[in-house]
Formats: C-alpha cells, structure tokens, sequence
C-alpha cells in the first residue's frame, strides 16, 4: 500500500475583498497516494482552482485565510515559511496553469524559462548542464530542442501548453496539478497533450490532480475522481465508483452525465443542470446544491451540510443516502 | 528592420513642411507686425517700405512660405528679422544647451522615479505606498516658477551654494533648475510606473513564475520589470522630447540658453525665421524621439521584434505545422 | 543761446525727460517694447527728481550718481584699473555686433563705437568733439567740416582716417537710413578732414549721424574683407572692445588701453554683460553678488531692493499721455467729452496706489523742449467733469471705450478705470495685448486709447509729430483732424507750424514752433494726460560714475570706476 503524498484535512479557504467574504473552500477532505492521478471536476467557479494554489501557497497573502490542513508528505504546508514553500514549489510541487497564452513570460526565451525551474533549485549547476536537461525535457514533451531559443509568441496554443508542461515537470517533481490543461485548446490537440501527460506520468512516476470539467478526459486518465461543488466535495471515490452507471450517485453527479451528449441517441435538446453555479459569497443555506436539486427535499433546505455515505471509498455528501448505509 | 527606420527617417522632411506651414500661418494671422519689432520706435514709412521690400514682407502668403521652402532645402534657414543675422547662429548653439537640460532632467527622473514606483507597485497598499504617493502630488502641485525663486533664494543668494544664474559654472549650474524642472514630473512618472508595474504583477505568468519557486525579487525586478518596460520607455521618451521645447519657464528664469526661450521671445517679436527653424528643430527632435522608442520597443519585447524578422522564422513554423506537430 | 539754456532750465527744474529719438537710443525703447515683462528702461534720464521718492538717491547732471560710500577712491582715477571688474544685465542677446544691424543694441554701440561728436558725461547741453578735434559749420547751415584728431586708431591698430567714415557710412546707409535723409553727400576732403554737405539746414543734425554709435566708425578694411554683416568686421575705436561672447549668455568688454579721448577713458577692466531674461533673477543676482548694476521699472523689484537695504538710483524715463482715438471712436470727437475726461483722473493718486507715489505726474504731454504746461482743462476736479458731460446730454453709460493696454500698464489702467467706475462710468473697459500686437494696432490704428512712446527725445522734439500727427505719419495717435472743427481748424494750425520747424536752422527756433504745435494738441485734448515712468538702478556701492545718459538712457562704461582699493 503507497503512503498518501497528499491530504487535504477539513481545508477551507475564505476571501475578503472590500467586506464581502467569499468562502470558495468549504471543509475540503481529499487524499491522494504516490502515483496516483486524481480527477478533480466540477463547474467554474466551484472552487478547484483555488483549492489547487492553496496546496502551492499561491493564494493572494492579504485577502485570503486558510483554515485547515494541507499535509504533503506528511508536512503541514498552511502557515509554512516562505522559503520553505519556495523550495517545494516547482521542485516537490509544480503546476500546469489553464491559459498558456497567458501564463508564459512573453519577453523572455521559452528554454530560458524551463532552465529557470532547474536553476532555482539547483544553484550551483553549470550552464552546459542545464542546456543539456533543458534539451532533454523538451525531447520528452515533444518539441524539437533547437526552438529553446524561441519565444513564446512564436509557438502555436498546443505547443505553448507543452512548454507549460516541460517548465512543470523540469525538476522531476513528486505531484504535478494540472488546472484545466487542455481547456484552452481545441479537441485534437487536447488528446495529444492528454496522451503525452500520462506517458510521462507513467515514465516519472509521479501523482497528479487533473482538475477539469471535462468528464472525458478524467475517463481517459485518472484513477480517482472528486467532484467539487459550491467549494465543497459532494462525491468522490475511484473512477470506476464514480462513472459506474448502475449506482446511485449524488444528483449533481448525475446531471453532470446527464448533461452529456449522446454519441448514440438523436435529440433535439441536451440536458442542462437548471439554475446558475451559485457565487461563493452567497452560497444557500442547508445544502450548496439544494436550489438546483431536482430531489431537493425539506431537510435538504436549512441547517448544516448533508451528512456523507460512505462505502468503501465511494463518499457521497446528500440527504437522499441517510439511513440507507452507515454514515460518517 | 532598416527598411522601417528608413522609412521613419524619410517621413521627417513631410513632417517639417507641415509643421513649417501651420507655424507660418497662425504667426500670420495675428495683429502684430514683425517689422515694428525691429524698426525704432521713430520710423518714417520709407524706412517701414524699404525693409519690408528687404524681408520679402511684401509678398502674398504662399510666396514667402514657398521661398522659406525653397531656402531651407538649399541649407539656407534664413535670417532672423529682429538681429538681421543668420537664424543658425542664433539657434544652433542652443540646441546643445536644451538637449543637455532634457538629458540629465530625464535621467534624475527615471533614477529617482523608477525604483519608487516599482517599490510602490510591489508595495502597494502599505504605508509606503501611501506616503510616496501623497509626496509626489504634493510636489506635482508646486509651481515651478515659485520653486525656482525660492530655491535661488535660499540655496544661491542665502547660502551661496550654486549659482543664481547662468550655466558658465559646470556641474553646479544645474543643479537648481534641474531640481525645479524634475520634480513635477517625478511626480507623474512614479505613478505610472506604478500603474504600469501593478498591471503586469497581475499577470499569469507572474504566477508562473513564482509556482517555479522563484523569489519575490526575481519575480518583480525580472518578471515583472521587462514587462512593464514598453509603457515605461514611452513615457521617459516623451518627457524628454516635451522637455526639449517646454523648458521654457525654468530657461528664463536660471537664464539658460534653450530653444523653448528662443520660441518665446521669436513669438514675442513676431520674428518669423527664428521660430520656423525653432520649430523645425523640436519637430524633428520628436519625430527622432518617436523612433527611437519604437525600435527600443523592438530591442525589449520579442513580438515586436518579429514583425520585423518576418519571413525567417515564419518558414520555419509553418514546417513545424505542416509535421502535424500542435 | 541763452533760450536754450533757458529751456535746460526748465527741463532741468521739472525734471522731466524723454528718451532717444533719432539717436540709437531709440532701440532702447525698442528693448523693452519688446520684452513687456522686462521694462527695462535703460534709457534716458538725467535729473534728480523730488517727485521720484525719497528713499531713492537723486542723480543730478553732470555729477557723480552713485556715490561709493565703503570706497576710499573718490575720484575717478587715470587710466585703467588693472583686475577690476563690472557685471552689468541685459535682457536679450547681442547675437549682432556691428554697430548699425541691431536696434537693439545700443548699450553695446555706446561703449564699442565712436563718432565724431559725443555729449560730455551723457550730457545732451554739452557736445563736444569725440573723433573730431573741432568742427565748422557753413552760414547756412548746409556744410559741416570736421577735422579729425591724428592719433585715433581702431582697436586693432589702424589708423581711423576720413575715408573710414565714407566707407562705414556708405555700408550703414543700407540699414540706418533715417540719418541720412537730410544728407546731401559726405566726402573725405582730406586724410584728416571730412565734409558732410546737407539737403536743408536741420537743427538737430549735429545729435544724429556725427554722435550716433549706430553709425559710429569702423574698420573699412574688414568692411570690405567681411562686408557689413559679419561680425568680424566690427572693430570700432571706442571706449571698449568685444573681447568674449558666448551666444546667449554673455558679452565681455574690454577696455581699449589705446583709447584717443581721455575724457572717455575707460577705468574698469572687464565689463560682462550678462544676458539675464528675467528679472527677479537679475535682482537677486545683484543682491547676491553676481551682478553688479541692475535696472528695472518695475515697482516691486524696487521695493525689495528698497526693502533689503539697497539705495536704487533713480531717473525720469518715459512719458506716457493716454491718446485719444476720435477716428475710431464717435464720443472722442466731441471736445466736451474729452475735456470731461481729463477732469476726472487724480493721477496723483494712480501714482500713489500703484508706484508708491513714485512716478510723476505729468504737466505737459511732453518733459523737455517743447514742453509746454497743461490749461485748467486738465484740472483735477471730477464733479466738474461729470457735470460737463450731464449738461452735455450724455448719459454715464453713453461713454464706452476700451483702453487697449501692454502689460506693462495693466496695473496703472486698472486704477484709473477704478476712478472711472466709482463716478458711475462702468462702460469704460481694459483689454490687455502682448507688446507686439499693441504696436500692430497702433499702426492699423485699430484701438480707442492706448500709450505708445513716440520717438520724443529732447534732441529732436519733433518727431513724436512727425510720426503721430501728420496725416503720413507711420503710428498715427493723434487725431486732432478727426475731432471737432475747432480741432480741425488747430490741426492745420499746427501742421504749419511743423513745416516752419522744418525750416529752423537753429535749435531755439525749433524749440519755439514744437511748443506752439504742442500746446495746439493739449488745447485741444488729445490725450488723457498720465504719468512719466521713473527708472531704478540698483549698482554695488563699489563703483561709482555712473551716468545715465539724457537722450542716450544707457549705461557708458567708460565713466565707471572702483571705489575700492
């Protein structure tokens, strides 16, 4: 049994800007094991992508606050020191943004920007030698290492996300989060990066949370799922748990699927999930989801978050599994 | 990229015609009459006849312009109608004096205002922010002509430091109307680096950065800063060329010999020549000016840069396209 | 003779007199025409005056103005006074040094160029023989013989003969021509000796083309080397030489150790001109050091100065009558009006409030021959004034006009449209123009009443008619032909008057038909009356002989010298 690298333990992240207080994460429990890769979905806005800069200590300093445990390797990451946190970021943890458009320093060459990464932490390496890691990470996500000396404006949007992914995994590092890596690219392009981001998954061993919306892609790649809504998990266990269609599964969930196009049947309309995500500064009482629930029920209404179901590692956050199996 | 500065470099001459033809049309419409300005103030109209004859005075509009032309291009600028001497001399040795008041007042400003305003970005919200920003209005509302006077005053008169007037003293001429002309652009300038740092902190390539575990000040001075630098080289560059002509309260007053005082007394007098070579002068200084922030764009953000490299690196994408590669 | 002394008397006495006309002063008026935030009235000026204020010293003709109170020197010493040095101000450059291309430039031409004659210490009674060691002129007044002294050289060693002054004055021909309208020819008559033969005989011939420096002597060698626009070619023999000029900051004379004239002779070393555009920067320059004479009009530059201890000198510079326009303005014809006007202004007060009563009240439109004191009519009795115009059926708000102004005057119109407003006149207005466009409108005869300096100058008293009055003249101001008949009538009256002027061949005479063409205009109320603006200098107590010259109104290095030892 791998040890966990990742536990996120009762994480809830609130944001205050000009009084108003945003809570984006609310009571978040999530684990990952080495070498696993987690699938992290929900709708914009639930909440993924802050979760996900909480693990790094990317969060704005003065309007954020953090409550809860972050445990990476064991070590509490929240309230951790600067210097520490630098020291994992990009060398233990490292990221792969949504908008490589935008995410890349348009003014400095693209091998530059992957040698940073391996310069930061590894201070006292020669040039020669970077060149040659540089060269060889490019190799390995499928760019030709004569165009180090390029600038990001001259590489097309998939090739762009292939330098987002080399600057990630430069240092080898030990979890990769990857925020919607494939979103802003076009469907064709998107399997290639998926196919390649698993074989260096699978060639470097290391864990990763792919957060996406996208249920394909999760199908295709991940191990574990996690659904995210209104800053909280509302279900969550292995993929075959979470897409098995013969189970019952949170109604959120359900629309999810729902909403997806079906390659075999011929209609006129799709199914939408009614209402709005709802923002995180007015989030509804009782449960987050009740307003758009098409089960909604009383209890549902008013008071504290529904109660989880638990079997085995399927968790689910609703009133419809009270009573049915042992709760947590 | 030199077919652009070529292109820059020969659109000067259009320019100075057109600036040549509006300066000479609105001198025309006023009142005042050069010829008063020179005669003495006892004149009888043979004299007023035979010198407005000598200045070509007499002539339609279009004539006299098209002669001004018609000189100029032959490296003729004219002669000035208040001394009757060459326009050049008088002008030719001023242009050094302006320039080098432009020069270190840009300078003093980017030395000064840079580093405040990008410790203002970087610090933003805090104290210091705050206080630098209340000190810069507040020395961005003084007059300069005041300041001027009261700086002479106590530093040159009472302590006898620097000089009151004049630039015959080396480095300590200028140092009184250099610090009365920087100050109210220090002013501006900070806070448009700052606007200009905020905005590209803001940027998702910073957080990249700093997701590479880069430290804060590699992330400001060289994520950050390169970025910041287009708006920050366009606003130095038009400090300076607007310093060129727009100096003219702080020439008179320390009594330095620039052009934006020459401008005003050419004005004053009505005296034509003067004032369209003036004006030519600080034209093509703008225009210079103007380029040279557009190819120093080129110098520090690559994308403008491959708008000029054009076809090179365009082949070579399009074979890494036509491979299927994304 | 004795009119003429008579008549220095009066001036003498009322203290009042006129800048440059024909001389190259005239450009001194030039200067601070065009510079109105300057008012540099480097100009005219003779006689101590009570009526200038106490706190200010008096300076009196032919006497010693500044009076080196910390210096043991007392008298002016022989010879030039090694290592002593002399900062003076000017507002504009001197880009052109030849004596006859700037107007401008006078105080440069009087102490670079000589002539044949000059006025003895700045004094315009007391001519004397500059280049030329004596003079004759012919019974009738047309032929003038001048014999020049044997030992003047220019400054670089030529011997100045009688073709020198052909050849300088066939080059400033071109550009002076006013001296030599009256001119029939001149001719070298000998090495020594040079006849100048006029077209009629003129009375003030003997202050314009032998005293002027505008035309003064200058080497024909270079002339012809150069020609007469270069500045190589100015090499003069006076007082001083152009040692130094760096464009646009200074000009630095030296003095010339050859000079022919010891009456002339020149005792302070170096004098800088340094070009100094504005004045509060002057004035501190002076009161820190670095200066060492300035001049100014301006009332509150003079009240630091005061302030801090100084003692400016002062002297009566121009005179300014506010003129009506009657072409332009229909009320202006009506004399009861205009009367009426000049009724109602307390000019003692005017001078009171703005200058610190330091300015003076006129009593004519003119101080100097040809000077002749107001009638009653100018009377300060404002009930009258107002009266006058009831009785004459006009209503307050019938009399509307606008002063045109420079800025110079602004603060001085300001008060008297005060008085206008307090007797109930508030249709009277102010506008305010920068000094170009004034003298354009003077010439298009664009304004309803405005000042001008017009040439007047004690040496030639006429010409203030010769450009104002007379239906040619180039800046029109006074338009007694377009007044009322009894004005009319006057107008041809005192343009018979200026042809017999013309005729004079001897200056008292001249005198006699500008009074008379002079009291025709007050009689009829041509101007508003006014005030004589009164000049300051401010000069380090260390130096002493400082002459300001009637008629020249510059600055002659030549008389200064160090108290110090």
């Amino acid at each position: 049994m791998s040890e966990k690298i990742l536990e996120l333990k009762d994480l809830s992240i609130r944001y205050t800007t000009d009084k108003i207080i945003s809570r984006a994460v609310n009571h978040v429990n999530l684990s990952l094991e080495k070498g696993e890769v987690l699938g992290l979905v929900g709708e914009t806005g639930a909440g993924k992508t802050t979760t996900a800069l909480s693990i790094l200590g990317l969060l704005p300093k003065y309007t954020s606050e953090i409550d809860g445990e972050i445990l990476f390797e064991g070590e509490n990451l929240v309230g951790a020191s600067e210097k520490k946190m630098r020291s994992i970021r990009g060398q233990k943890i490292s990221m792969i943004f949504q908008d490589p458009m935008t995410s890349l320093n348009p003014v400095y060459k693209v091998g530059e920007q992957i040698g940073d990464v391996i310069r930061f932490h590894n201070p006292k390496i020669g040039r020669i030698e970077v060149e040659e890691r540089v060269d060889g990470i490019l190799n390995m996500v499928g760019i030709a290492p004569s165009r180090k000396n390029d600038y990001p404006h001259q590489f097309s949007g998939g090739m762009k996300q292939r330098v987002m992914i080399a600057i990630a995994i430069a240092c080898n590092p030990d979890l990769l989060i990857a925020d919607e890596p494939t979103t802003a690219l076009d469907v064709t392009i998107q399997a290639q990066v998926i196919r390649m981001m698993r074989n260096l998954q699978q060639e470097l061993g290391s864990s990763v949370i792919l957060i996406t919306h996208d249920l394909g892609i999760v199908a295709n790649f991940c191990d574990k799922v996690a659904i995210m809504y209104g800053g909280e998990i509302v279900e969550s266990g292995t993929l075959e748990e979470v897409f098995d269609k013969s189970r019952s599964h949170h109604p959120y969930t359900d629309g999810l699927f729902g909403s997806l196009p079906n390659i075999t049947e011929r209609t006129a309309r799709l199914t939408p999930i009614t209402g709005l995500t709802p923002h995180p500064s007015e989030l509804p009482d009782g449960c987050k989801f009740h307003p758009r629930c098409p089960k909604c029920m009383d209890i549902c209404q008013k008071g504290d978050n529904p109660p989880k179901y638990v079997k085995d590692s399927h968790v689910i956050q609703c009133h419809l599994f009270t009573g049915k199996e042992a709760q947590s | 990229m030199t077919k652009f500065i070529i292109k820059r470099i020969l659109m000067i001459p259009i320019m100075l015609l057109c600036v040549a033809l509006l300066v000479f049309l609105l001198l025309n419409i006023s009142a005042a009459d050069p010829l008063l300005s020179i005669l003495p103030s006892e004149y009888t109209q043979e004299e007023y006849d035979a010198l407005e004859h000598e200045l070509g005075l007499d002539k339609p509009l279009v004539v006299q312009y098209g002669r001004w032309v018609a000189n100029a291009v032959r490296g003729d600028l004219g002669t000035s109608y208040k001394t009757r001497g060459p326009v050049i001399d008088e002008v030719g040795y001023r242009v050094p004096t302006s320039l080098k008041l432009a020069a270190i007042t840009t300078f003093i400003m980017i030395l000064i205002g840079l580093p405040l305003g990008v410790m203002c970005a970087v610090k933003q919200y805090t104290a210091f922010d705050g206080i630098v920003n209340i000190l810069a209005k507040f020395m961005g509302a003084i007059p300069g002509f005041w300041l001027g006077l009261l700086l002479m005053m106590k530093l040159g008169m009472e302590k006898k430091w620097f000089p009151i007037y004049g630039i015959e003293d080396g480095w300590k001429s200028w140092v009184l109307p250099v610090i009365t002309l920087v100050l109210p652009f220090i002013a501006n300038y900070i806070r448009q680096v700052r606007s200009a740092m905020l905005d590209c902190i803001r940027q998702d390539y910073v957080r990249t950065a700093r997701s590479k575990g880069a430290r804060e000040r590699r992330v400001i001075f060289h994520e950050a800063l390169k970025n910041a630098m287009l708006p920050i080289i366009t606003m130095s560059g038009s400090v300076f060329a607007n310093l060129l002509g727009g100096a003219v309260v702080i020439e008179k007053l320390f009594a330095i010999p620039g052009i934006g005082l020459k401008i005003v007394e050419s004005v004053n007098n009505r005296d034509i020549p003067t004032l369209l070579v003036c004006a030519m002068i600080l034209a093509v200084f703008t225009i210079l000016m103007n380029l040279l922030i557009d190819l120093s764009y080129a110098v520090v953000d690559p994308r403008i840069r491959s708008t000029f490299a054009g076809k090179q690196k365009k082949k070579i994408s399009d074979a890494g396209k036509q491979k299927g590669v994304a | 003779m004795k009119r003429s002394k008579a008549i220095l008397a009066i001036s003498l006495a009322a203290a009042m007199m006129f800048s440059v006309a024909g001389c190259g002063g005239a450009p001194a008026d030039q200067t601070s025409q065009e510079q109105p935030s300057q008012t540099q009235d480097g100009n005219e000026g003779q006689e101590g005056n009570d009526a200038a204020g106490d706190e200010t010293k008096q300076m009196e003709v032919g006497q010693d103005a500044a009076g080196g109170e910390g210096g043991a020197v007392t008298e002016k010493p022989e010879g030039i006074q090694p290592g002593t040095e002399f900062t003076y101000w000017t507002n504009t450059d001197y880009p052109s040094h030849l004596p006859w291309m700037d107007n401008a430039a006078a105080q440069l031409q009087y102490n670079l160029y000589d002539n044949l004659l000059y006025r003895y210490h700045a004094d315009s009674s007391d001519v004397r023989g500059n280049i030329a060691e004596s003079w004759e002129v012919s019974e009738d007044g047309l032929v003038w013989v001048f014999k020049i002294k044997d030992n003047v050289t220019f400054t670089n060693g030529n011997k100045v003969t009688a073709e020198a002054f052909v050849k300088t004055w066939d080059a400033a021909k071109a550009y002076q021509p006013r001296y030599f309208n009256v001119v029939d020819k001149y001719e070298a008559t000998g090495e020594l000796e040079l006849t100048v033969t006029l077209k009629a005989a003129s009375p003030t011939f003997i202050y314009e083309l032998p005293m002027q420096p505008g035309v003064g002597v200058v080497d024909p060698a270079l002339l012809e080397e150069y020609g007469p626009e270069d500045n190589r070619a100015a090499v003069g023999c006076g007082p001083y030489y152009l040692d130094e000029y760096v464009s646009g900051e200074r000009i630095v004379l030296k003095a010339n150790p050859n000079y022919h004239n010891p009456d002339r002779a020149p005792s302070i070393e170096t004098c800088k001109l340094e070009v100094i555009p504005d004045m509060n920067t002057a004035l501190m320059g002076l009161m820190s050091g670095q200066l060492d004479c300035m001049n100014t009009a301006d009332m509150e530059i003079v009240s630091s100065l005061v302030d801090s201890g100084w003692e400016p000198i002062a002297y009566p510079a121009r005179v300014h009558p506010w003129w009506f326009n009657a072409r332009e303005v229909e009320i202006f014809k009506d004399p009861v009006v205009r009367e009426a006007l000049c009724h109602m202004i307390d000019w003692d007060a005017v001078n009171d409030l703005v200058y610190n009563g330091r300015y003076i009240k006129l009593e004519s439109y003119w101080a100097g021959p040809g000077e002749v004191p107001y009638g009653d009519g100018y009377k300060y009795d404002p009930q009258l004034g107002v009266q006058m115009l009831e009785d004459a059926g006009y209503s307050k708000d019938d009399i509307a006009f606008t002063i045109e102004v420079n800025p110079d005057f602004v603060s001085q119109i300001t008060a008297v449209i005060a008085q206008f407003t307090e007797l109930g006149f508030t249709k009277i207005e102010m506008e305010t123009y920068d000094m170009s466009t004034c003298l354009g409108m003077i010439k298009n005869g664009t304004y309803h009443m405005t000042t001008t300096h017009n040439g007047y100058s004690e040496e030639n008293p006429l010409t203030p008619y010769d450009m104002g009055l007379i239906p040619e003249g180039t800046q029109r101001i006074m338009w007694m032909d377009q007044m009322d008949e009894a004005a009319q009538a006057a107008y041809e009256e005192a343009l018979q008057h200026r042809e017999a002027a013309l005729k004079c061949s001897n200056f008292d005479d001249f005198v006699v038909e500008v009074e008379a063409i002079t009291k025709l205009c007050q009689d009829n109320y041509c101007a508003l009356g006014g005030l004589q603006r009164v000049g300051f200098y401010g000069v380090n107590p260390d130096f002493s002989g400082i002459y300001i010259g009637t008629g020249t109104g510059y600055l002659e290095f030549c008389y200064l010298y160090s108290n110090v030892e």
